[in-house]
This record gives structure tokens, C-alpha cells and sequence, in this order.
């Protein structure tokens, strides 16, 4: 489970760093891409492989989509109203795929490797957790050295920082955060697939999936894509710690109870830095 | 004691209520149990600006505290409700001190992650609340011989209590810390240079508005007799933030407006669907769920992206801020 969380922290990070800004519409998103890769996997009978391309593309056209009709009419500054309007494109998403595809949740094909655990160093592990976890990452990488290495990725930060030095340099603040948008929503929805692997999709789960991921990075810190991995990890392990030896029930109000207390001693979370400007 | 217009004012409302039919009275119980949440939210979203997601937890300790009080140590409702306000109070002192050190949307996921666990120990903790199964068996208030056993009475009972609770609050704000408030949602930096400590402000609404949700959850709680873990639920946490910001956060009768939204837009929906000129596939989404919570995320939508001052301000509102000038005029 931890690379589940890893991989919703991981994409919450990007947002951050490309807009800081906190999408509470990622779990929205992440059911999205569950959905739609149902549905196209139903109808080219490939394997998954095959559709990992269309289901980014998918992805980044609503990001696009998301920025152009909900967030542009607000202003910049108006923090608060954002997370609103976000929160509202969220509850339009999950009901539009309530209506479309059912308000159960739908078991997904399952990618290569099948259900049974495989044994490395004694831990048992299911073949579909493995490919969540390599899937994780192979995204952390890539995002970083596009974030870090690239000149679009150093302009997306410049924009996030400081958005009239960066006009001042010629960068289109308009332009880089609808492709930061862009490309944080193909991977929420490639995250979105690889989850359903493992918890199947649809129905009422996109505000937990985005509490959650959300919970994941801030135990770690949103900062660094690092640090949300780490989180992401240590909710999977505390989780099942607890599910293991102490009580399965109260599982989640652990978890929860945990992160209140973190938030009490360190609000930048576990490795994170202070950001003096959220 | 002199007749103001506000008196009777509320006088017709409540007869208005009389007339009319049972089904539309339980919706309006509910409608000023809304409200009385709604009061302290409205003042921590609209001027203090933080962006609570737990509320619906405060509302739920409030029932559950009721419930307790009256069936295992069969306290009267009137020690109960009170006693639950400040129970529900206690918990928000205790989240608000986590509450204050964060921002935005920081806070929003931590007041999330409390209203998860509440749900979470109400649905397991089987002995104390029922569990799944939900808690039966909650007492009908009653004074002396006058039991409030009907809808209509129930609602003058909470009605009462709404009336109370809202003075309650404009005298809050009418006094020094109605300053302080204003002071602070001009300019927060500012006003904490000037001596204020912004936190301890933020801290006591944070436990005021859990205070209001306890007693709304009391009330709820003696009116359904019956309590169910799912009403406590995240998404009714969402729901209030909604009725904040249709009504109009920042405006006292914003959320009052919000609330009568929420609570009268399914019956209107459910209302169009019985239309026959319709097309019988629109009357049947009209009586879907998910299709109502769709229309709610337009409007939600809508009306912060373009009306950020919400319903209440096309309706006369009076802005908090400008509570303490209309004092003074007075």
C-alpha cells in the first residue's frame, strides 16, 4: 500500500512545486484515469502497456481543461477560494463517473505477474504492488530531472516562485502552469490506472484518495519529491503496523491521529523545510 | 420590554412554519440545525479564513456527547445540550491548537484527517455508539408536561435555541473582540504588530464554532432519536463548507441562506422531477443523488468563482465587519 500513497503523494508534490498550489482535485483525477483505462482497455483488449501513452494524454487534457475553466477565473492570490472551486471541480468529476460508470466499485484487469505474493528477503509482496512501487519510481526520476534539468522544468519552478520576475525573463506565466497542470494530471492519471490494480476503481473515492496522498506528503514534507515518498512509505507502514500488531479497526484513525501530531510539533512535516510562502 | 419589528419578525416565521405541511417542517427542523453550525463556521471561513473540514465531527461529538448523556447517565436535555456544546467545545480547543499553526489548505486536510478518525472510532467503538448499526433509543426532550414529540414543536424548541445562539454571536461581535476580528481580516501581519495576538483569536473561534456544532448536534440527535455514523461523514463536513460559501462566507445570515439552500434544493429537484411535461429521462435523473451533487459543484462553483460575496449579499446581508458601524448608528 505504501507505494499507492507514495505515488498520490508524488503527484500532489508536483502541483505544489509547479503551481504552490494544494489540487484537491487530484483523487478527482486519479479516478478519472482508473476509469478511462477501464473502459479503453475494454475496448482495444491490449495490454496495459499499449494505453499507458493514450491515458497521459487523457490526463493532461483535463489538467488542461481544469485550468482553463476552473482556476483561471480566480485570482492568484485568492488561496482559500481556490481550494473551494477545487474542491467543487472535485465533487462535479467523482458524480459525473457515479453516473457514467456506476456508483460500485469495479475490479480492474490486473497487470502481468497475477495476485500471488512473490518473497524477496522474507517480505512477502504482491507482483502488482511491485509494479506500482517501480512505477513510483521511475516517475520520481524523471519528474526530478525534468523539474530540476530541463529548461521547461526550471521555468515551471521560476513561474511557482516568483511570477512577474519570471515574465521579467520572458516566461509565459499562463502557458507554464497549464502544461505544469498538464503534466501533473497525466500522471495522476497513470497513478490512477496502477492503483486500480490493486483497489479496484470507481464509486465515491476520489476525496479520500486526495486526503490521503495529501496525508502522505505532509507527513514527509511536500518540499521534495524525497520526502513524499518517504511519507507515502512510512503511511504504508504505519498502517499496516498497527493493522498488524495493534488493531485493524482503528487503522486509519492511527494513521490520522499521527499526522495531528506531527502537524502539532512540525507543520512542514517530518523532512520538510519552512516555506514562509503557503 | 419594547415590541421591535425584529420580534415579530420571528413571531410570523415560526407561524408561517405552522402552516405548513409536516414533511416541509421536518426539512425546516433541519434547516435551523444547519444554521446553528453555520454561524461560528461562517465567521472562521469568512474572516479568519481558515478552511475547516472537520466540522461535521464537532456536530457528530455533539450528538453523540447528547445521546450518552441522556441514556446511560439519563441526564435531563437541558444539562445535556449544554454540557455536549462544551464537550464538542473541549475537542475543537484541543484540534484548534494544531488548527492555528497551519494554513489554507494544510488545515483543511488536518481538520480532514480529525473528522476521519472521528468516523472511523464511531463506526468500530460498537459498545459506545452503536456502531454501523447506528445509536437507537435517544429521549425526546421535554418540559414539564410539554413534550416536544412533533415536528412543529421541535422546531419552535430549536428555533429557540437558533435565535439564541445567533444573538449570541452578534453580541460577540459587537464587542472589543468584533474589533479584533475586523482588524484582523484586514490585514493579519498588521494587527498582530499592533499587539493582537491573532492566535489566541483564531483559537477561540475555532472553539466557539465547535461549541455551536456540539449544540446543533445535540439538537439533531434528540430529534432524530436515532444517530447513524454516515451523517457524521466527510462529506457532510463538505457540505457545510458549501453552505458557507453559497450563502456568503463573512456574512452572519450567510450561512443561514446556505443552509435553507442545501436543505430546500433536493426538495425543488424531487419537486420538478413530479412535473409531466418533462422527458421522462430527465425526471429520472432528477431523482438521482449523484446527479443532485453535480448541480451542487456547478453552483458551488459558480458562485465562488464569480459571486464571491455569495447569496447573502444580493439578499441585504449585513457584512460582520460592518456589524459594529450599524451599532454605532444606533
Amino acid at each position: 500500500m505504501g507505494g499507492i500513497y507514495a505515488l498520490l503523494a508524488l503527484g500532489i508534490h508536483i502541483v505544489y512545486v509547479s503551481t504552490k498550489m494544494i489540487n484537491f482535485a487530484h483523487g478527482a483525477v486519479v479516478l478519472i484515469g482508473g476509469l478511462v483505462a477501464l473502459s479503453l482497455l475494454g475496448f482495444v483488449r491490449q495490454s496495459h502497456f499499449v494505453i499507458l501513452i493514450p491515458i497521459f494524454f487523457a490526463g493532461w487534457g483535463i489538467g488542461i481543461f481544469f485550468n482553463r475553466i476552473v482556476l483561471d477565473p480566480i485570482a492568484k492570490d485568492e488561496h482559500g477560494k481556490r481550494i473551494v472551486c477545487l474542491i467543487a471541480a472535485s465533487l462535479v468529476i467523482e458524480n459525473l463517473c457515479a453516473l457514467i460508470w456506476g456508483k460500485d466499485s469495479i475490479p480492474f484487469p490486473l497487470l502481468p505477474g497475477g495476485e500471488d505474493p512473490v518473497v524477496i528477503w522474507k517480505i512477502r509482496i504482491s507482483p502488482q504492488g511491485l509494479w506500482v512501487f517501480g512505477f513510483t519510481v521511475i516517475a520520481v526520476v524523471l519528474t526530478n530531472i525534468f523539474l530540476y534539468k530541463t529548461l521547461l522544468g526550471k521555468a515551471l519552478r521560476a513561474v511557482a516562485n516568483n511570477e512577474t520576475a519570471a515574465r521579467i525573463f520572458g516566461i509565459r506565466p499562463k502557458q507554464m502552469i497549464s502544461t505544469g497542470f498538464g503534466i501533473s494530471m497525466g500522471l495522476a492519471a497513470l497513478a490512477g490506472m496502477l492503483i486500480s490494480t490493486i483497489t479496484m476503481t470507481g464509486g465515491y473515492i476520489a476525496f479520500p484518495l486526495t486526503v490521503k496522498g495529501f496525508t502522505a506528503a505532509m507527513i514527509g514534507g511536500i518540499q521534495r519529491s524525497t520526502s513524499c515518498i518517504v511519507g507515502g512509505l512510512l503511511f504504508g507502514v504505519i498502517e499496516s503496523i498497527t493493522a498488524g500488531f495493534i488493531t485493524t479497526q482503528y487503522r486509519e484513525a492511527v494513521v490520522m491521529g499521527i499526522l495531528l501530531v506531527i502537524l502539532l510539533f512540525r507543520p512542514q512535516g517530518l523532512l520538510g523545510r519552512v516555506d514562509r510562502e503557503i | 420590554m419594547i415590541i421591535r419589528r425584529i420580534h415579530v419578525g420571528l413571531i410570523l416565521i415560526v407561524l408561517l412554519v405552522w402552516l405548513f405541511p409536516i414533511h416541509l417542517q421536518s426539512i425546516m427542523v433541519i434547516a435551523t440545525i444547519y444554521s446553528i453550525i453555520t454561524i461560528g463556521l461562517n465567521i472562521l471561513i469568512g474572516n479568519l479564513g481558515q478552511i475547516s473540514l472537520g466540522h461535521a465531527a464537532f456536530y457528530g461529538i455533539g450528538a453523540y456527547a447528547s445521546a450518552l448523556l441522556t441514556t446511560k447517565l439519563s441526564f435531563p436535555f437541558w444539562i445535556s445540550m449544554p454540557l455536549s456544546g462544551m464537550i464538542a467545545g473541549g475537542f475543537g480547543l484541543l484540534v484548534g491548537l494544531t488548527a492555528i499553526r497551519l494554513r489554507l489548505g494544510y488545515l483543511a486536510i488536518g481538520t480532514a484527517a480529525f473528522n476521519i478518525m472521528f468516523e472511523v472510532v464511531t463506526q468500530q467503538w460498537e459498545t459506545l455508539t452503536g456502531g454501523v448499526g447506528g445509536f437507537r433509543g435517544i429521549p425526546a426532550p421535554h418540559l414539564g408536561p410539554l413534550a416536544f414529540d412533533s415536528d412543529f414543536k421541535y422546531f419552535c424548541l430549536s428555533f429557540g435555541v437558533f435565535v439564541a445562539l445567533f444573538q449570541l454571536s452578534k453580541n460577540i461581535l459587537s464587542s472589543r473582540i468584533g474589533y479584533v476580528l475586523s482588524a484582523i481580516k484586514q490585514n493579519e501581519v498588521a494587527s498582530s504588530t499592533m499587539g493582537i495576538n491573532v492566535n489566541k483569536f483564531k483559537l477561540f473561534f475555532f472553539t466557539l464554532s465547535a461549541f455551536y456544532g456540539g449544540i446543533a448536534g445535540s439538537l439533531l440527535a434528540h430529534y432524530l432519536k436515532f444517530l447513524d455514523p454516515q451523517s457524521f461523514s466527510i462529506v457532510f463536513s463538505v457540505n457545510l463548507l458549501f453552505m458557507c460559501s453559497i450563502g456568503g462566507s463573512g456574512y452572519l445570515w450567510g450561512g443561514i441562506v446556505g443552509a435553507l439552500f442545501i436543505t430546500l434544493f433536493p426538495e425543488g429537484l424531487s419537486f420538478l422531477a413530479k412535473m409531466s411535461f418533462l422527458p421522462n429521462a430527465v425526471r429520472g435523473l432528477l431523482n438521482e443523488y449523484a446527479y443532485h451533487l453535480m448541480i451542487y459543484g456547478v453552483i458551488l462553483y459558480l458562485i465562488t468563482a464569480y459571486m464571491p460575496q455569495g447569496m447573502a449579499k444580493f439578499l441585504g446581508g449585513i457584512r460582520i465587519s460592518q456589524i459594529l458601524k450599524k451599532e454605532k448608528d444606533l
